[in-house]
């Protein structure tokens, strides 16, 4: 039946296409911002006789067909002044737009909003939300850093791990099942500092979406949700630039011409905490008769360049490479032998992607994306003691590296025969190749006559994962529109073949009141786990292949919702899900991430489940923004070798969660934010009782202190708010502009639970041992300032 | 019009405020809420045929586990099937170091390989406690086998080794529990033995408490050879050593099997920060610990 359902569906496509498509002629072309040149991704085109519509794709192309005569199009985006443009439509046309900027919020009157495809009653997609790179950018953050996952960490069903941590943990699920693509290559290891900040620069960043649920075909190769990140692609009118000074970091970002066809935009960021405390830390070393260094950064670098050849073809080529690095030098003076040392951690991502936008037809375009993605982690660590006769100079180093490296082709079709059909097919193929982790080892030894090298290491792995889909998002009368589509994916290693065939379906029905009912379906299969820490996004975190023993995880979600569009630009939906995931990965009782041993005996193998309901009340309009998020949710995990096979919550499992965020103009040059988040306490394992046990093993009795819980993640750390806030002012000067901003982390100083531990005393009063739970909290109120500019 | 110094002001005191405690925040909490069981842990050999029984109670978590949590006044009764064996002594003022307070001796019963047997605690205060277990039958090695040159590990030490040849019975899950030994003779001239630090070679092999167990998941019904490592001997210049080279063999239930990993896998991960948590596998029906009698057998290796 499942090998029947493809060629069904793409008859049943093609004959609606084939009726729908008559005698018609298409207006197609690319949407842009005036100043800028910068495209529009989901900008809205609407014919108001006809209430025809469509919206921009991610590259800002454009294709409405409508019939002969003469059509009026509304161009429209939020934040933009509208444009209408009259056609006596007598053949194909290309019309490329350029939309303005809108001069103030009152002037944002968007005409067409109404019948506006944008509109979230008119978007079959549910689960899915976009928040503007602007509005993320005003939110106050931990020590002035712009974070754009810790701002959809306030989106409902989307949660963070601990205190400051970047990881997504979406709807239930692990921050390995969410699919991050930058420019469409995806992100393995998406944390700066140990998952405190991430790796995206908002300065370089144009569009940011989240997809929770109701995944549209073209998506694959996760479980919990897909998180979308374009890239600027740089001014294309002028030369510009904008950076910042804040505590932690700095960033620079220029962008421009290059020639009438080309532009380029490059960003550059890095902390210096280290640059600025080498002078105290090598004379505090040499205070102590070493002469060393310590510290520790990150620096990332964006950049993208990009060509228009015609109006049919553009070509993209974008680069990230980030990376963080913690180091250690110091050598003894004055001594013979003196002692070295030399320690290095460091990890970081290179992504690449080149990407060609063709318009095969004015119906029709095709973006094709070559990409390269690696990650890798190293530890090097070296010890030697070096003579006056360096002949004699002992040495010992240890080098320990993992990762993994993509390779991957895609084609990606937009096909849009009428404005009841887009259609988007397409096909892609990765490389992926693991690292699970090697050592090299040296000694060298002159005296004793020891000199060797050795490497230890987990086999590496190459799979091939293909991937086809097609889905069509088409209009049923005038209430009823349907995405719905298929997803074909394989894995193949040398031993082992994985395919799946995932169907999609989501689905909007108008209402009579103006309501949206909204209902989808959505099986995903995942080929790659992560070998992972709960909670702490550490680098030594392990992408490592599906195999034999370790099978693909599934997933399963339904979702059902109602949306609607307010008066004065306010939006609100109300979505139920539940999601059913199997073959997950967890920790063997007792494994440590610092075992050496075949990740795969590490490993237990079991299911989960979440569900639950999700309101989210936003202002997208006006000088006044935000949103209200609120989520209710269980979250399971049943392991056959976990908690003796009972069902347990999942660490994140989280009843309640509450999000307010709000940004305010209040003049044109001062802007004020905040944001209030509260969540129920994580789950964590607790012993509940202390006992005595013993064991008898043939030689004798044993006497062992044991402690014993009854379930895992029996204990509910406190729970979880906060408040942060900030404020910004901002002037114009001759050449640039330039803003200082305010603000405070954790205004109210909560202490919110990092972990727990336990201190233990010898009371004298009493002459007994006394054991204290203490939770540990991260961070304090902790405020910042960063001053940026534009020119 | 808030003022700019304002703004400047509040940020400053602000940020004088944040600096107590700066990132080193602690907070007392309550414990979690504790459960009021009785723990029994009761191990029996058929080679002994004795059975040693400690019984106790869980305590707040909060609270060290001592000698006040030992329960002695409780009432602890061996059943073969449904006959009563025996009701255990109690061991009069157990000491610091008492492993047990209760205790049978080797002359009341022959334990019978392939029986259950039941143990029943009763306590007051408590409800009563049970746990059954059936001793496994005889699976003997066909060959226990020395190995002057067993290998080299990474840091050049030299071992000798071990094989354990037996026929693993078929269509049932066995566990098995093995130990190297030194046994040498005391003052009485009974034999005593000492662990001997022992490795292996083989992945169906997993670390015990002080010992190794093993499972027949990868080797149900087949014949097997269970490949040790020892600290290198050499017969011709030490004979005594290897005179003295005993091995401990096991046959135990699954109980045994599953309390061994995880009481090891807690130990080994006590102070692992990142680890997973361990839960003690426990077979007492209303309250915790293990009741255990295995086939055991001391075997002379040669």
């Amino acid at each position: 039946m499942k090998n029947l359902l493809l060629p069904i569906l793409l008859l049943v496509f093609i004959s609606m296409v084939y009726e729908s498509t008559a005698q018609t002629y298409t207006v197609s072309g690319y949407i842009k911002d005036q100043d800028t040149g910068e495209t529009l991704i989901s900008a809205n085109v609407f014919e108001n006789e006809l209430s025809s519509g469509t919206i921009s794709n991610t590259y800002g192309f454009y294709s409405i067909s409508l019939p002969p005569g003469k059509v009026t199009l509304t161009y429209s985006y939020i934040g933009y002044q509208n444009v209408t443009k009259e056609i006596e439509l007598t053949g194909d046309v290309n019309i490329n737009i350029d939309l303005p900027t809108s001069i103030s919020f009152e002037e944002v009157v968007i005409t067409a909003d109404k019948n506006s495809e944008g509109r979230i009653e008119e978007k079959t997609q549910m689960s899915t939300v976009e928040v503007p790179i602007e509005q993320i950018k005003k939110l106050p953050a931990l020590l002035g850093e712009t974070d754009v996952i810790k701002a959809l960490q306030l989106l409902p069903g989307v949660q963070s791990g601990g205190e400051g941590q970047s990881g997504l943990y979406v709807r239930g699920g692990s921050p390995d099942q969410n699919l991050i693509l930058l420019d469409g290559v995806p992100v393995y290891n998406a944390n700066h500092l140990f998952g405190f900040f991430s790796v995206f620069n908002a300065d370089a960043i144009k569009d940011v979406k989240l997809i929770k649920g109701g995944f549209p075909a073209r998506y694959g190769g996760r479980l919990s949700s897909v998180l979308e990140i374009n890239m600027k692609e740089g001014n294309s009118k002028e030369f510009h630039g904008e950076g910042s000074i804040g505590i932690v970091a700095s960033k620079l970002t220029l962008e421009g011409p290059i020639s009438d066809k080309t532009s380029f935009i490059v960003s550059g960021r890095r902390t210096y905490i280290d640059l600025l405390a080498r002078p105290l830390i090598k004379q505090s070393l040499r205070d102590e008769g070493v002469d060393g260094n310590t510290g520790y950064f990150f620096h990332d670098i964006n950049a993208k360049i990009n060509h228009t050849f015609s109006d049919k073809d553009k070509i993209y080529l974008s680069v990230y490479q980030g990376r963080d690095l913690f180091y250690l030098d110091s050598k003894e003076l004055d001594e013979d032998p003196a002692d070295v040392l030399n320690f290095g951690l460091g990890w970081g991502n290179i992504t690449t992607a080149l990407r060609w936008n063709h318009v095969i037809s004015p119906k029709l375009f095709l973006n094709t994306t070559a990409t390269f993605s690696n990650y890798d982690f190293d530890v090097s660590s070296g010890f030697a003691s070096e003579y006056s006769n360096p002949e004699l100079n002992e040495e010992i180093s240890i080098d320990y590296d993992s990762g993994i490296r993509d390779y991957a082709l895609k084609l990606d079709f937009d096909y849009l025969p009428s404005p009841d059909h887009y259609i988007k097919f397409g096909t892609s193929v990765i490389q992926h190749n693991f690292n699970p982790g090697s050592f090299l080892l040296m000694q060298k030894d002159p005296e004793n006559e020891v000199e060797f090298s050795e490497t230890i290491s987990q086999d590496k792995v190459d799979a091939i994962e293909i991937a086809a889909y097609v889905e069509d998002d088409f209009v049923i009368g005038e209430r009823l529109k349907i995405n719905t589509g298929l997803h074909f994916s394989g894995f193949a290693l040398d031993n082992k073949s994985y395919f799946s065939l995932q169907p999609r379906f989501s689905s909007r029905y108008l209402l009579d009141n103006g309501l949206a009912l909204k209902a989808s379906f959505a099986t995903m299969q995942q080929y790659i786990h992560l070998l992972s820490n709960e909670g702490i996004g550490l680098p030594t975190d392990l992408w490592l292949p599906s195999t034999e023993k370790v099978k693909p995880q599934r997933s399963w979600q339904a979702a059902i919702g109602l949306a609607k569009t307010l008066g004065d630009g306010y939006e609100i939906s109300v979505e139920g899900y539940y999601k059913e995931m199997d073959n997950l990965i967890a920790y063997k009782d007792g494994s440590g991430l610092f075992e050496f041993t075949d990740w795969q005996e590490r490993l237990v193998f079991g299911e989960g489940e979440s569900y639950g309901a999700e309101v989210f009340l936003q202002k997208k309009k006006g000088r006044f923004n935000g949103w209200i998020g609120y989520t209710w949710a269980k979250s399971n995990r049943q392991f056959e070798d976990l908690n003796f096979g009972e069902k347990f919550p999942y660490t994140y499992d989280r009843r309640h969660d509450i999000s307010v965020v709000a940004t305010y103009e209040l003049t044109d040059r001062i802007n004020l934010s905040g944001t209030w988040v509260y969540g129920t306490g994580n789950a964590v394992t607790l012993a509940t009782s202390n006992y005595v046990g013993i064991y008898q093993d043939g030689t004798g009795v044993s006497r062992e202190e044991l402690s014993f819980f009854r379930e895992r993640n029996n204990f509910r750390m406190r729970n979880y708010h906060r408040m942060d806030i900030g404020i910004s002012f901002s002037k114009k000067k001759k050449r640039y502009s330039r803003t200082w901003s305010f603000g405070a982390y954790n205004t109210y100083n909560r202490k919110n639970p990092f972990f727990i531990y336990t201190e233990t005393d010898f009371n004298e009063s009493t002459g007994e041992r006394e054991i204290d739970f203490k939770q540990a909290s991260l961070f304090p109120i902790i405020p910042y300032v960063t001053y940026s500019f534009k020119f | 019009m808030i003022k700019f110094k304002t703004i400047i002001y509040s940020f400053l005191c602000l940020s004088l405020f944040s600096c107590e405690d700066f990132f080193s925040t602690t907070l007392d909490i309550d414990p979690p809420t504790s459960e009021d069981l009785l723990a029994v842990h009761a191990f029996g050999s058929t080679r002994t045929n004795e059975l040693e029984v400690l019984v106790g109670r869980t305590l707040s978590v909060d609270k060290v586990a001592d000698n006040t949590s030992f329960v002695n006044d409780a009432v602890v009764k061996l059943y073969l099937g449904e006959d009563l064996i025996h009701e255990l002594e109690s061991i009069p003022e157990p000491s610091i170091n008492t492993r047990f307070n209760f205790y049978m001796p080797d002359d009341i019963h022959v334990f019978e390989k392939g029986s259950e047997y039941r143990i029943e605690v009763e306590a007051q205060g408590y409800p009563l406690a049970t746990a059954v277990c059936q001793i496994p039958n005889d699976i003997n090695p066909t060959a226990v086998i020395f190995e002057e040159d067993a290998g080299t590990d990474f840091d050049g030490y030299e071992y000798s080794g071990i094989n354990i040849k037996f026929n693993d019975p078929s269509g049932e899950e066995n566990f098995y529990e093995m130990t190297a030994l030194y046994g040498y003779p005391d003052g009485s001239g009974e034999l005593r033995f000492d662990h001997r630090y022992t490795e292996f070679i083989d992945a169906s092999i997993q670390y015990g408490i002080d010992n190794l167990i093993a499972n027949d998941n990868t080797f149900d019904g087949d014949e097997k050879t269970f490949e040790l490592q020892i600290g290198r001997i050499s017969p011709e210049f030490e004979p005594d050593e290897l005179e003295k080279l005993y091995l401990n063999w096991r046959i135990t239930t699954e109980a045994h099997f599953l309390f061994n990993k995880t009481v090891n896998a807690l130990y080994q991960n006590e102070d692992d920060p990142f680890s997973s948590p361990v839960q003690v596998y426990s077979n007492i029906e209303n309250g915790v610990g293990l009741f255990s009698i295995v086939n055991e057998t001391f075997l002379k290796v040669d």
